[in-house]
């Protein structure tokens, strides 16, 4: 009686969080759903609103060139792999600047002490809050003055100084942290170095998860930055490439919708692999105090 | 310490294979990358910008740039698709820094702004020289009022390209079957009769169509309309020597009232928006849908139905005025400019005459003629639209490649061409481009019911004469050149660092480096220290003493002392606080997207097979690039047919028989906004987990050893356990909020509505569309301190509720 009553308990909730999950999915994908059938329709049919299901997919069997022809003609009209070649370069060199400098600087602001901190920590805060659109052309003329007009360089090698938000984030992080920790790896003989990347970092690991996502994002859909600093067509990235699809004379919402469609896909898997970090969690195993 | 470094790395990777891996992976993905720059070439190359290479037209430019290749054999075209009007920060950045594209194909409109401040060449002497060429540009072929607008003060500084042409378009059906003659209306009577005669509602007492709905529009085509009537009733702007924008006039009034009479009929510009939601306009025609039965449509009007409605009966005809039609109609379009710093301005008229002969345009229709049919079949065809060349315009007519196969269309394309010598231009200004905006914005205000026409147009009026009189009035004679900005910047920093190490030192001074983490502390911060000092610390003082200046960013700034801080907080410009409130508004969304944001990551951390697959799920909607989601959305709250309006009526409208909000109107579109934010917030989500995962597993094992339920351990341990990133979220979403641009930008693209007017947008259109840097800055400025006090009450009273673990 007693285990029924627990298995059915257990099997229960599973079911409700199933349900509750399931709900909650159906309305945060349902805009993607239009999204990715738009993504098959043709110019006639997406002028009609009420053509819910685009034609091709209502007829069987399937003709596969016509329901991705949308998808074909993104790559005729745009060199897409270029542009996708580019888009994940400028992100890649991205996340790995901004976890290699986040992590120490944020370690520096968080579980050193010296003098200086506290007033350097607040204008790390002070730097988000003036918009970069005013500082955005000083910028522009010191990366055109050493020469680097038109490359991809400008996109990246900021990432390498370390950006208030993950500076910010980690931090916070860090100081959750018990202090214990690094007593520990003191007394073993441990520098900061290493307490860095040996102690702290794989606790962090979640944390790193979150600012590579977030950067990935934000590389990846990054508009202003290309649009002022490029002016090759082979050296533009997929959101100012895609932007084109539409101009003042209406869009081109199939194709548009097939390329955005296309650039999503990637940071999905992305995604879906950074999670591994999220679900490890932190096990301080030896750190009850 | 950098041996520390050295000791850590030769362990490491002597014992992980993986890592050398991996670092010669990332090396190997890098190395190629580093060669990466702009082909070189032996050849004289050319720049040219805001060329359509993209896209449909994209192998109809392509062809042009390989014949003109053709003609020009040591010459390399490199053709890029920005530059114009849309994106003006490009076009600025690339010309303060010195590397202007070689020619550029702009916005007609704009060019007095841009010529005003120096940024393009006039282009006299080459239309003096002798040409005998077939490609020669002779003033006499081309339309006068295209040519005009190109012409300030005497000095051609452009050549007009491409253009258009208005006329009174009318749906055929729908003016049979209400009885009316088969021809547009004559005068604001007629057009005002007919128009109740095409009214129709619904049971429901639903406006379900309407005649003629002038300014309906939210984008700048509502400004055409206006501009065609004033004109209509010979009346023009600008008056005198253009140093003064006359809004405030009696034709003007007479405008805004007889459209005002149209919208009574339809029960007023809520209920038209109903019907027929602008934003839509491009995409869901509803002229094509018979949603209104005339309106005063550009001649682009026959690519929509020879593309979406062939078989559309299109009447055309001249506007009507107050007395009588009148034939006059506005155009609009495009030009080639070459800037003052080209490279190469004789090889730049060059690819001008050849862009601009019919030869070029032949080839530009043959190539995208020929990938429409590849596309989308052989039936499809093209409409190529007008040129200001005649010539051109000649030739495209004479061939029977490029008519359209309905009849009536064909004969509403003649129409057009023997209005085109009709048409007329708005004088170039140097505030050309605010006259459109500010113009659209009153009558939007004036339809809306908002205001009074003298209110209204009071304020219009000071808004753009304010512009002239900064522009034309020399005020002072101390100006800021770019070197001046540049060492006073260095110097400022280099003081503020001395003083700042100064201070540092003799606070730390006998206390001994060694106790402290001096040295590794500021060793670890370096990155980012470095990077303040290079690329933030010069332009955030630079920025500072801008904002005491009126800076248009391609001439010195001119020292105007307070200025831009009394315009700003004195409400002289109205929109400041109108945009501040609204940002506000969003910034007090941000607990709301905070608490369902955790909701979601404590239902996401459960465990539950799948959860990975979840987790994507949810994360989705934070990725869909703004450009597809804000037409999601549009498609979503659609007045009529939109899904969440169809839930709306299912339920709440049947239950309270509260009839459905218009979910983009002024007074919705702000909580459709939260809303649209909380789709996104699996962003948030992240950073939450993050947390989650982050609250040592040891802590539950003891709670539950004790006996405690989910409820209190969410009390007594995740939730203090969160406070920092409850911390975290709380500040950097509230500044994220005040920044909100991107979003806002996409959206008023669509829907220009001054609810959703956000505080960094409109220092983004003073900056870089009106030249206001000046002002711009001093925005930013007021924005800094008001952020540095919400930040600072948060972190001061962070103190109370923030628990670190660690500590």
């Amino acid at each position: 009686m007693g285990v029924r009553k627990i298995l059915s308990k257990g099997r229960r909730t599973a079911l409700l969080t199933h349900g509750a999950l399931i709900g909650g999915s159906v309305i945060f994908l349902l805009p993607f759903f239009y999204l990715v059938l738009t993504s098959f329709m043709t110019q006639a049919e997406y002028v009609k609103l009420e053509s819910w299901i685009p034609g091709v997919l209502r007829h069987w069997p399937p003709d596969f060139a016509e329901i991705f022809k949308n998808y074909g003609t993104v790559f005729e009209m745009v060199p897409f792999f270029d542009f996708f070649r580019n888009t994940a370069y400028i992100t890649l060199m991205s996340i790995i600047g901004q976890v290699l400098s986040c992590s120490c600087v944020a370690y520096a602001f968080s579980r050193l002490q010296w003098p200086g901190r506290d007033t350097l920590f607040l204008l790390v805060l002070a730097t988000m809050m003036l918009p970069q659109q005013v500082t955005m052309i000083p910028v522009f003329l010191i990366f055109r003055a050493i020469g680097w007009y038109n490359t991809l360089r400008p996109l990246w090698a900021p990432a390498f100084f370390g950006s208030a938000f993950f500076i910010f984030l980690l931090r916070q992080f860090f100081m959750t942290l018990p202090k214990s920790l690094e007593d520990a790896a003191r007394i073993d003989g441990c520098g900061h170095i290493r307490t860095l990347f040996d102690i702290m970092l794989p606790l962090m690991k979640p944390a790193l998860a979150a600012i590579t996502v977030f950067q990935f994002m934000a590389s990846w859909n990054d508009f202003l930055g290309p649009l002022i600093y490029i002016n090759d067509d082979r050296l533009t990235t997929l959101s100012v490439g895609l932007h084109v699809f539409r101009s003042i004379r209406g869009a081109l919402y199939g194709e548009m919708m097939a390329a955005t469609t296309m650039m999503l896909a990637p940071v999905l898997v992305v995604f879906f692999m950074a999670q591994k970090y999220f679900v490890e969690g932190i096990t301080l195993t030896g750190m009850k105090e | 310490m950098l041996r520390s470094i050295w000791q850590y790395g030769k362990e490491r990777i002597g014992e992980n294979p993986k890592a050398i891996a991996l670092g010669l992976l990332v090396v190997a993905v890098i190395a190629p990358f580093f060669l990466e720059s702009p082909l070189k070439t032996d050849k004289r190359a050319l720049q040219a910008w805001g060329m359509p290479v993209i896209g449909d037209v994209r192998d109809a430019y392509i062809a042009c740039k390989d014949q003109f290749e053709t003609l020009h054999p040591d010459v390399e075209v490199t053709m890029f698709a920005h530059g114009r009007c849309e994106n003006p920060q490009k076009l600025l950045s690339a010309i303060v820094g010195g590397a202007p594209p070689d020619v550029l194909q702009f916005e007609r409109y704009a060019v007095g702004d841009w010529v005003a401040r120096g940024a393009f060449m006039p282009l006299d002497e080459f239309l003096a020289r002798e040409d005998h060429s077939e490609f020669a540009i002779k003033k006499e072929d081309y339309i006068p009022s295209s040519w005009e607008q190109c012409r300030i003060e005497g000095r051609q500084y452009a050549i007009p390209s491409w253009t258009n042409c208005f006329a009174m378009a009318y749906n055929r059906k729908l003016f049979r079957e209400a009885g009316l003659p088969d021809r547009a209306p004559r005068t604001w009577a007629e057009a005002l009769e007919f128009s109740k005669k095409l009214t129709e509602y619904d049971e429901k007492g639903q406006l379900v169509r309407g005649g003629w709905m002038p300014s309906r529009r939210l984008d700048v085509f509502c400004a055409y309309d206006v501009l065609h009537c004033v004109w209509a009733a010979g009346y023009d702007f600008f008056p005198g020597n253009g140093r003064r924008v006359g809004y405030d006039a009696e034709p003007m009034r007479e405008t805004c009232e007889f459209f005002r009479k149209l919208y009574d009929l339809y029960g007023g510009y809520e209920s038209v928006l109903r019907l027929a939601p602008q934003e839509m306009e491009r995409e869901f025609d509803d002229f094509l849908m018979g949603r209104y039965a005339m309106n005063v449509e550009e001649d682009w009007v026959l690519y929509r139905t020879a593309s979406f409605a062939p078989d559309f009966e299109l009447g055309v005809g001249p506007i009507p005025g107050p007395d009588g039609p009148s034939d006059i109609s506005y155009s609009g379009g495009l030009c080639f400019v070459i800037p003052t710093d080209s490279r190469d301005p004789e090889l730049a008229w060059e690819f001008i005459k050849y862009m601009n002969s019919p030869e070029a345009v032949l080839v530009r229709n043959e190539a995208w003629l020929a990938f429409i049919h590849e596309l989308y079949g052989k039936d499809h065809i093209v409409y190529s639209g007008f040129h200001s060349n005649q010539r051109v315009n000649e030739t495209v007519f004479a061939d029977p490649r490029f008519k359209l196969p309905n009849p009536q269309h064909q004969q509403a394309a003649e129409y057009f061409y023997s209005k085109l010598p009709q048409t007329r231009g708005i004088r170039p200004s140097p505030a050309g481009g605010l006259f459109f905006d500010v113009l659209s914005r009153t009558i939007r205000r004036y339809l809306k019911g908002d205001a009074t026409f003298d209110e209204a147009f009071g304020a219009a009026e000071y808004t753009v004469d304010k512009q002239l009189d900064d522009y034309y009035m020399e005020r002072t004679e101390l100006k800021l050149t770019g070197p001046a900005i540049f060492s006073f910047s260095v110097c400022v920093v280099s003081i503020l660092v001395t003083v700042f190490a100064g201070i540092v030192a003799w606070k730390s001074r006998g206390r001994g480096l060694r106790k402290t983490d001096t040295w590794a502390g500021y060793l670890m911060a370096s990155p980012w220290l470095f990077g303040f000092l290079l690329f933030t610390a010069g332009p955030i003082v630079a920025s500072i003493l801008l904002s005491f200046c009126d800076y248009s960013i391609l001439s010195p700034a001119r020292f105007v002392g307070l200025d831009n801080y009394r315009e700003a907080l004195s409400g002289q410009d109205p929109l400041f606080y109108r945009s501040l409130g609204n940002t506000a508004f969003m910034a007090m969304a941000v607990p709301l997207n905070m608490f369902v944001s955790l909701l979601i990551a404590l239902l996401l951390n459960l465990n539950v097979r799948g959860m990975r697959l979840y987790r994507t799920l949810y994360y989705i909607p934070a990725i869909v690039p703004l450009v597809a989601s804000a037409l999601l959305w549009q498609w979503l709250f659609h007045p009529q047919n939109g899904p969440i309006t169809a839930v709306y009526e299912l339920t709440i409208g049947k239950w309270t028989g509260i009839p459905t909000p218009l979910w983009l109107g002024d007074a919705w579109i702000k909580p459709s906004f939260v809303l649209m934010g909380l789709w996104g917030a699996g962003a948030g989500m992240i950073i939450w987990l993050a947390g989650l995962k982050g609250i040592p597993e040891s802590l539950y094992e003891s709670s539950s050893i004790d006996g405690a339920g989910a409820l209190s351990r969410f009390r007594f341990i995740t939730l203090p356990m969160l406070t920092p990133y409850i911390f975290f979220n709380l500040v950097t979403g509230i500044i994220g909020t005040f920044q909100m641009f991107t979003r806002a930008m996409v959206m008023t693209r669509d829907i220009p509505s001054d609810s959703i007017l956000f505080y960094v947008y409109h220092l983004f259109n003073n900056g870089f569309r009106y030249f206001r840097m000046g002002y711009a800055s001093a925005m930013a400025w007021i924005l800094f301190i008001l952020v540095l006090a919400l930040t600072y009450v948060q972190v001061r009273g962070a103190k109370r509720w923030v628990y670190y673990g660690g500590d």
